[in-house]
C-alpha cells in the first residue's frame, strides 16, 4: 500500500470556532487529527454535542473550516463536492422525486457523458444494491424511514465518492431495521471499498462496523481522544463478531472511555494545587502548558513518523 | 510530631516489607566505547547478585545482548523473553532472581548513541504492572503500542486490548507526553482523566503511571510507560524534577508520588538541587552530565531526606534526564 | 375490477379536491355505512339544508323589498331570468350560425324555420285569442268578485247617510228643548252629540275596509290571464326570432348576399363590355363598386351580440391574461427576492408601497398608458396581430381589455411574489446541502432544487392571486367599459328595469360560481405539485 493510500484522508489540526456573542469565539473542535487508510471504515463516537457532526460537516465541506486542513486523496478540501458523499440522520431526499429520480440526480451529475441507457442501468444497479428494486418509482412519502435512508445511501454511493460520510444514518430507525441497514452498508462497502466515516452513538454499531473507532473527547475543544483498531476480518458476520470475546473487550473499552469522558467537563478539572493532593502525591502548581506550550510539540516530530521506525537518528 | 512517630508504627513496617517488592528489579547503564562496543558503566542490582556477577567484564558488540540490540536498532527495545536476546548466562541469572523482562533505552547525544540504559523488570508470582513502548502507529498522528511487557495475570485483558489502542497527540498518557515532550506522572490511573485506558480495559489493579519521552535529539522516538500496581509498584518513589523558573541551574520538584511513604514525601518538600559544578545529588548530577545516573548512595537523595530514605528502606536510585537538543528539561527520579 | 374502479374514483375525488364525494364512493362499496352516512350527513346533507334555508329566506325577504326597479327578484324570478339570458344567448348563436350557413344546409334550415313560422302563426292566433278570452274571463271574474262588495259598500253608504240625517234631526230637536241657563242639561247634550258622532265614525271605518277589499279584488292578478299573456309573449318572441332567422338565412345571409353581388357583378361586367363609349365610365365604376361590396361582405362578420355568456368568457379570458402577465412578472422577481436578501431588501419598499393600492386607482393610469401606447387599434400592429390569433381573436382585444388585464396583473401579482419569495427563501437546508454536495450549477440548482421545493407555496400564492384578480377584474371592466361582466353589470344598472335587476342577481351567482371554479382548478394544480401529499384547505 502506497503512502498515499495509507494516508488517504488526513485531517490535520482541524479547528472549528463559533462566534460567541458574550466573548471569545468558542472552539468547538480544536486540534482534531486523524488519518484514514484507503478503504477503511472509521466510526466516530463521542458524547452528544461534542462536535462529531461538526467535524463531518467540515470534511464534507458543508461547514467552513476555521483552521487546519482536510486532505482527501492528496487534495485539500475547500467546499463540498460529489467526491465526498454525505448521508444524514434525516434521509433528506428530494420529496418531489421518486427514489429513482433522487439517485438519478446524482448519477447525472457524476456521469455527464454516459448514455441514457447507461445511467438508467447505474441507477437501477445501486437501488438494487440497497434492496429497493421494487420501490424504484415510489416517492419518499410512500416509503418508510428505513427505505428512505436506503435511497439516501444509494444516492451517496452512486456518486462513486472517494469518501462516504455518514452522520448517524441509523439514528432514527428501530433496532431491527438498523441492523439490517448496517449489514447492507457493510456488504456494499465490501464490494465498493469506499473510505467511510460513520458517526454513531451506538457502541455495538461502532465496534461491529469499524476498522477503526475514533473516540472523541468532550467539547469544547474536542479532539480525538483515543483510537481503537478493530481487527475482525472482513467480510464480517454479526454472529461471528458478537460472539468473539474481543468484541466485548473493545466494547467495554469504548464504554469506559465514554464514562471517563463524561466526567471530564470544563470546570471539573481539579485546580492545580501547591500542596500535596493526597497522601504521598505531590503536584507542582504550574500547568503543563506553561512549560511546554501547546504547539511547542509541533516542531518535535515523532522520529518514527518521518524516518520510519527502526532507523532512529543513529548513523 | 505525633503523626511522624505514628509512621514508624508496625503498620508502616509491614507496608515497607510488602512494598520492597518493586517491579523494577535492577538497572544497568552501558557506555559506548570508542571501539563501538558497550561496557557496563554502573549497575543497580540490590540483592540480585547473580545478575551483577554475570555483567562483570562483559563487553557487548552492536546487536549483542540487551543493550547491544537497542544500539543496533537505534531505538528503545523491550524484551519479555530475555533468553533469546541476553548475553549468554545473563538470562538465567536474571531468571534466577525473578527478573523476566527488560527495557533497553539508548541515550542520544549530538545525534549519536552514547549509552544504553537497561531496566530489568520482575515477573511471576504476585507481580502486576507493566512497561510499554509507544511509538508511531498506523496513523500519522497516533501512537501505537509497540513492544511491551505486562506482568501478571491481573493485566491480561489490559494487555490484550492495549494492542488495539492508538493515542493521538495530546490524548491519553502517551499522547500527552508526546505533545509536551515532558515526562508525566499519574498518581492513580483509574481516577485520572489523563490515563484513558484502565478500569474498562482491565487495568483496575493499576495505580501509578509514569510516561517518559524517549528523545533522539529534538525528536521524540517513543514514549515509555511504566505502570505500577498497588501490590508491585514500578518503584517506590516517582519524582520529576525540572529547572526552576527563576534559576535554570537549580532543580525543583515538579511532581512526586510517594505511595506508602508520605514522610519521605514531606521530607522532599522545598528541596532543590543545584546543577552547578558537576551537580548536586542524584538529579543534579544527572542533569549536569545529561546522562542517566544510578546510585546506591542515599546521600545522593539529599541530606535532608537521607534518614527518611533509610527508615523507608530505600536502597537504589535512578535519575533519567530528558534532554531536548542538548538541554536538560526534566529529570525523572525513581527510587526503590 | 370493481375495486380498481373504486380506487380510481377515490383518487379522482382526492385529486379534484372534491372530498365531500369521498363518503359517497365509499358507501357505494359498502364500506362502514354508519361512518359514511355520518360523513355524508355532515358534508352533503347539512350544506343542502343550509342552501334550502337560504332559498326560503330569500323568497320571503324578496317579497317584502320593493324598489323603484320593482320587487327584489326572488329565486324563481332569478332562475327565470337566467333561463331567459341563456335562451337569448342560444338564439344569438343560432342567428350567427345562420348568417354563415350556405348551400343545402341553409336551405334545409330555412325550410325548417319557415315551417315552424307557419305553425307559429296559427299558435300566435290561438295565443292572442287566449289572451282576449282570458281578459274577458278575468273581467267577468272581477265583476263577480266586485259585485257583492260593491253591494255591501252601497248598503253601508246608505246606512251611514240615513243615520247621519236621523241624528241631525234628533239633535236639533233636543237642542230646541234645552233650558237656557241649565248648565247640566247643556253638558248632557254635548256628550250625547259626541257619542252619536263616534257611532257614525265606526261605520265609516267599516266602509274603508270594504273599499280596501274592493281595491284588492280589482288589483288581484288573474292567473290564467298572466299565463295566456306569457304564452302570447313567448310565441311573439319566437316569431320575432324566427323572422330574423328567416331573414338571415334568406336575403341577409352572407352567402346569398354574395351570390346576389356576383350576379350583379356579372351583369355589370356584361353591361360594361357592351356599353357605348361614354357610358363605359359609369359601367366600370359600377363594377369596381360591386367588387368592393363583395370584399366587404366577405369580411363582414355577424355583429357579436353582447350576451352574458359571451361577456363571461371574455372576462375569464381577461382575468387569465392579467393573471399570466402578473405571474410572469411575480415568479421571476419572487425567485430573485428569495435567492438574494439584497434584492429582497431592494424590493421590499416597492412591495409595501404598491400592494395596498386599489384597482380603481390603477385603472385610469393603465388606461392612459395603454391607450397612449396603442393609439388607434385599427392601425396598431400588435392589436391587429392579436385579432388574427385563432382563439383570442374572437374576443376583439382592445386597449380597455388590455388595461383591465394590466390592472388584474398589478393587483394580483403580490400574493404570488410574496409566496414565491418565501418558498424560495425557506428551502430545507438539507436540500441545499444536496445541491452543494452535487455541486449543481445555478440553473440546475434553480430548476432541480429551488423551484420544485418552492412550487407548493408558489401555487398557493397563485391561487390567492387568481382569486384577487377575479375580484379586481369586474371593477376594472366596469370602470374601463371593457366588454365583460363588469360592462354587463353597468349596462344592466343603467337599464334599470325589473328584468335587469334580476339579471344583476344572476350575475352575482355567475361571478361566484366562476370564482369558485377557478379556485378549485388552482387547488387541483396546487395538489398536483405538493409533494408531501398534504391536502390543500378549501
Ligand atoms: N452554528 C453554531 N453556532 C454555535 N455553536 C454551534 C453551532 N453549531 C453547533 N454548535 C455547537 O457545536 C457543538 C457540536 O455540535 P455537533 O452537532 O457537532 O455535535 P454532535 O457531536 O454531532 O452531537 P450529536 O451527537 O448530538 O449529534 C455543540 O455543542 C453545539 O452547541
Ligand atoms: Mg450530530
Amino acid at each position: 500500500m502506497s503512502n498515499n493510500d495509507s494516508r488517504y484522508v488526513e485531517i490535520v489540526n482541524l479547528v472549528k470556532a463559533y462566534p460567541n456573542p458574550l466573548g471569545d469565539a468558542i472552539k468547538v473542535v480544536d486540534g482534531y487529527n486523524l488519518t484514514i487508510k484507503k478503504g477503511d471504515l472509521v466510526t466516530v463516537i463521542g458524547h452528544s454535542g461534542c462536535g462529531k457532526s461538526t467535524v463531518l460537516m467540515m470534511l464534507a465541506g458543508l461547514n467552513p473550516i476555521t483552521s487546519g486542513d482536510v486532505v482527501v486523496d492528496g487534495r485539500v478540501v475547500d467546499g463540498p463536492g460529489p467526491d465526498r458523499a454525505v448521508v444524514f440522520q434525516a434521509p433528506c431526499l428530494l420529496p418531489w422525486l421518486t427514489s429513482y429520480g433522487n439517485v438519478m440526480l446524482g448519477v447525472k451529475r457524476c456521469y455527464p457523458h454516459a448514455s441514457k441507457k447507461d445511467r438508467d442501468d447505474i441507477v437501477k444497479y445501486y437501488l438494487n444494491l440497497v434492496g429497493l428494486a421494487d420501490s424504484m418509482h415510489k416517492y419518499p412519502r410512500e416509503m418508510s424511514g428505513g427505505m428512505q435512508q436506503r435511497v439516501g445511501i444509494a444516492r451517496a454511493i452512486a456518486l462513486k465518492p472517494k469518501m462516504l460520510l455518514l452522520d448517524e444514518p441509523f439514528g432514527r430507525l428501530d433496532s431491527l431495521t438498523r441492523m439490517d441497514l448496517q449489514d447492507t452498508i457493510l456488504d456494499i462497502l465490501d464490494k465498493e471499498k469506499i473510505t467511510t466515516m460513520l458517526i454513531t452513538h451506538d457502541v455495538d454499531e461502532a465496534v461491529y462496523m469499524a476498522d477503526r473507532i475514533c473516540m472523541m473527547t468532550n467539547g469544547p475543544e474536542a479532539r480525538v481522544g483515543q483510537v481503537l483498531n478493530v481487527p475482525f476480518e472482513r467480510p464480517r458476520t454479526r454472529a461471528d463478531v458478537t460472539s468473539d470475546d474481543l468484541f466485548f473487550d473493545l466494547r467495554a473499552s469504548l464504554i469506559s472511555f465514554l464514562e471517563k469522558n463524561e466526567k471530564t467537563r470544563p470546570g471539573d478539572q481539579p485546580a492545580p494545587a501547591a500542596q500535596p493532593l493526597d497522601q504521598g502525591v505531590y503536584e507542582a502548581p504550574s500547568l503543563l502548558d506553561t512549560h511546554a506550550p501547546r504547539g511547542g510539540g509541533a516542531d518535535l516530530v515523532l522520529a518514527g513518523s518521518t524516518s520510519g521506525p527502526g532507523q532512529g537518528t543513529l548513523n | 510530631m505525633f503523626s511522624d512517630s505514628h509512621l514508624l508504627s508496625p503498620t508502616t513496617m509491614t507496608d515497607l516489607a510488602t512494598a520492597t517488592s518493586t517491579l523494577l528489579g535492577a538497572a544497568e547503564l552501558w557506555r559506548l566505547d570508542t571501539d563501538g562496543s558497550l561496557s557496563l558503566d554502573t549497575g543497580l542490582y540490590g540483592s540480585h547478585h547473580a545478575l551483577r556477577d554475570s555483567a562483570a567484564d562483559l563487553r557487548l558488540a552492536s546487536g549483542q545482548g540487551l543493550a547491544g540490540s537497542a544500539l543496533a536498532a537505534g531505538r528503545p527495545r523491550l524484551f519479555d523473553d530475555l533468553a533469546s536476546v541476553a548475553a549468554p548466562g545473563r538470562a538465567q541469572a536474571a531468571a534466577h532472581n525473578g527478573l523476566s523482562a527488560a527495557a533497553a533505552l539508548p541515550r542520544f547525544h549530538g545525534g549519536k548513541i552514547t549509552s544504553v540504559l537497561v531496566l530489568f523488570f520482575r515477573g511471576g508470582g504476585d507481580a502486576c504492572g507493566g512497561a510499554e513502548i509507544w511509538s508511531a502507529g498506523e496513523g500519522r498522528f497516533e501512537l501505537a503500542l509497540g513492544e511491551c511487557y505486562h506482568a501478571g495475570a491481573c493485566l491480561e485483558r489490559f494487555a490484550r486490548i492495549s494492542k488495539y489502542v492508538n493515542f493521538p497527540q495530546g490524548a491519553g498518557l502517551p499522547g500527552r507526553v508526546w505533545e509536551h515532550n515532558c515526562p508525566e506522572l499519574v498518581p492513580d490511573v483509574n481516577a485520572s482523566k489523563t490515563f484513558l485506558r484502565s478500569s474498562g480495559d482491565g487495568g483496575r489493579e493499576l495505580s501509578v503511571g509514569l510516561g517518559l519521552p524517549l528523545m533522539a535529539g529534538r525528536n521524540l522516538q517513543a514514549v515509555l510507560l511504566l505502570l505500577s500496581s498497588q501490590t508491585t509498584p514500578m518503584a517506590r518513589v516517582h519524582e520529576i524534577w525540572e529547572p526552576s523558573a527563576d534559576d535554570a541551574t537549580t532543580l525543583v520538584r515538579r511532581h512526586g508520588v510517594y505511595g506508602s511513604m508520605p514522610d519521605f514525601g514531606h521530607a522532599s518538600d522545598d528541596l532543590s538541587f543545584s546543577t552547578r559544578n558537576g551537580g548536586e545529588g542524584l538529579p543534579g548530577r544527572a542533569a549536569a552530565t545529561a546522562e542517566p545516573l544510578l546510585t546506591e548512595n542515599l546521600d545522593d537523595l539529599g541530606i535532608a531526606r537521607r534518614d527518611a530514605a533509610r527508615n523507608a528502606g530505600l536502597t537504589s536510585g535512578m535519575a533519567i534526564p530528558t534532554v531536548i537538543t542538548d538541554t536538560v528539561r526534566y529529570v525523572t527520579v525513581l527510587l526503590w | 375490477m370493481l375495486d380498481g374502479l373504486k380506487t380510481f374514483l377515490l383518487k379522482a375525488v382526492d385529486l379534484s379536491a372534491l372530498t365531500f364525494l369521498e363518503p359517497v364512493v365509499r358507501l357505494a362499496w359498502g364500506e362502514e355505512p354508519p361512518v359514511q352516512m355520518r360523513r355524508i350527513g355532515r358534508n352533503i346533507v347539512i350544506p343542502l339544508i343550509a342552501i334550502g334555508a337560504f332559498l326560503v329566506a330569500w323568497t320571503l325577504i324578496s317579497d317584502k323589498i320593493q324598489t323603484k326597479a320593482g320587487k327584489l327578484p326572488g329565486p324563481v324570478a332569478t332562475y327565470t331570468q337566467a333561463s331567459k339570458i341563456w335562451l337569448t344567448h342560444q338564439q344569438e348563436e343560432e342567428k350567427k350560425a345562420a348568417y354563415d350557413l350556405t348551400g343545402p344546409g341553409r336551405e334545409a334550415r330555412l325550410a325548417e324555420v319557415e315551417t315552424r313560422l307557419d305553425d307559429l302563426v296559427a299558435l300566435d292566433e290561438t295565443a292572442r285569442q287566449g289572451v282576449i278570452d282570458a281578459k274577458a274571463a278575468a273581467a267577468d271574474a272581477l265583476a263577480q268578485a266586485q259585485a257583492p262588495i260593491d253591494a255591501k259598500i252601497d248598503a253601508l253608504k246608505g246606512q251611514i247617510k240615513t243615520a247621519k240625517a236621523t241624528r241631525k234631526t234628533e239633535l236639533k230637536t233636543a237642542a230646541a228643548a234645552l233650558d237656557a241657563g241649565n248648565k247640566d242639561a247643556y253638558a248632557t247634550f254635548l256628550a250625547s252629540m259626541q257619542d252619536g258622532a263616534q257611532a257614525i265614525e265606526a261605520d265609516e271605518d267599516k266602509l274603508d275596509v270594504l273599499k280596501a277589499q274592493y281595491k284588492a279584488v280589482t288589483d288581484a292578478t288573474h292567473d290564467p290571464l298572466v299565463e295566456a299573456q306569457k304564452e302570447a309573449t313567448r310565441v311573439a318572441e319566437e316569431i320575432q326570432h324566427l323572422t330574423a332567422m328567416k331573414d338571415l338565412l334568406g336575403g341577409r345571409n352572407r352567402g346569398e348576399k354574395l351570390a346576389g353581388l356576383e350576379t350583379k357583378l356579372e351583369a355589370a361586367t356584361a353591361a360594361f363590355y357592351t356599353a357605348p363609349g361614354e357610358k363605359a365610365y359609369n359601367a366600370a365604376n359600377k363594377i369596381s363598386m360591386t367588387k368592393r361590396s363583395v370584399t366587404r361582405t366577405t369580411q363582414a362578420n355577424y355583429p357579436t351580440p353582447y350576451t352574458l355568456p359571451y361577456q363571461v368568457l371574455r372576462s375569464i379570458m381577461c382575468v387569465f391574461v392579467g393573471f399570466l402577465i402578473g405571474t410572469a412578472v411575480a415568479v421571476p422577481v419572487g425567485v430573485l427576492c428569495g435567492l438574494s436578501p439584497t434584492i429582497m431588501a431592494a424590493m421590499t419598499p416597492f412591495i409595501a408601497l404598491f400592494k395596498p393600492v386599489s384597482p380603481i386607482v390603477w385603472l385610469p393610469i393603465m388606461l392612459i398608458i395603454v391607450t397612449g401606447l396603442v393609439g388607434d387599434p385599427d392601425n396598431n400592429a400588435f392589436i391587429q396581430f392579436l385579432w388574427k390569433l385563432p382563439f383570442i381573436g374572437s374576443y376583439e382585444v382592445n386597449p380597455a381589455f388590455l388595461a383591465s388585464a394590466a390592472v388584474v396583473a398589478l393587483c394580483s401579482l403580490w400574493a404570488t411574489l410574496a409566496n414565491t419569495a418565501l418558498g424560495v427563501a425557506s428551502i430545507d437546508q438539507d436540500h441545499i446541502n444536496v445541491a452543494r454536495v452535487l455541486k449543481l450549477g445555478f440553473w440546475n440548482r434553480l430548476f432541480k432544487i429551488v423551484l420544485p421545493s418552492a412550487l407548493p407555496l408558489m401555487f398557493a400564492g397563485m391561487r390567492i392571486s387568481l382569486g384577487v384578480g377575479w375580484m379586481v377584474l369586474v371593477a376594472a371592466e366596469l370602470l374601463a367599459s371593457s366588454e365583460g361582466i363588469g360592462k354587463y353589470v353597468i349596462d344592466q344598472f343603467n337599464n334599470g328595469s325589473s328584468e335587469s335587476f334580476a339579471s344583476l342577481i344572476v350575475v352575482v351567482f355567475v361571478v361566484g360560481i366562476i370564482g369558485l371554479l377557478l379556485d378549485r382548478i388552482m387547488i387541483v394544480f396546487q395538489r398536483a405539485v405538493s409533494f408531501d401529499g398534504s391536502v390543500a384547505s378549501i
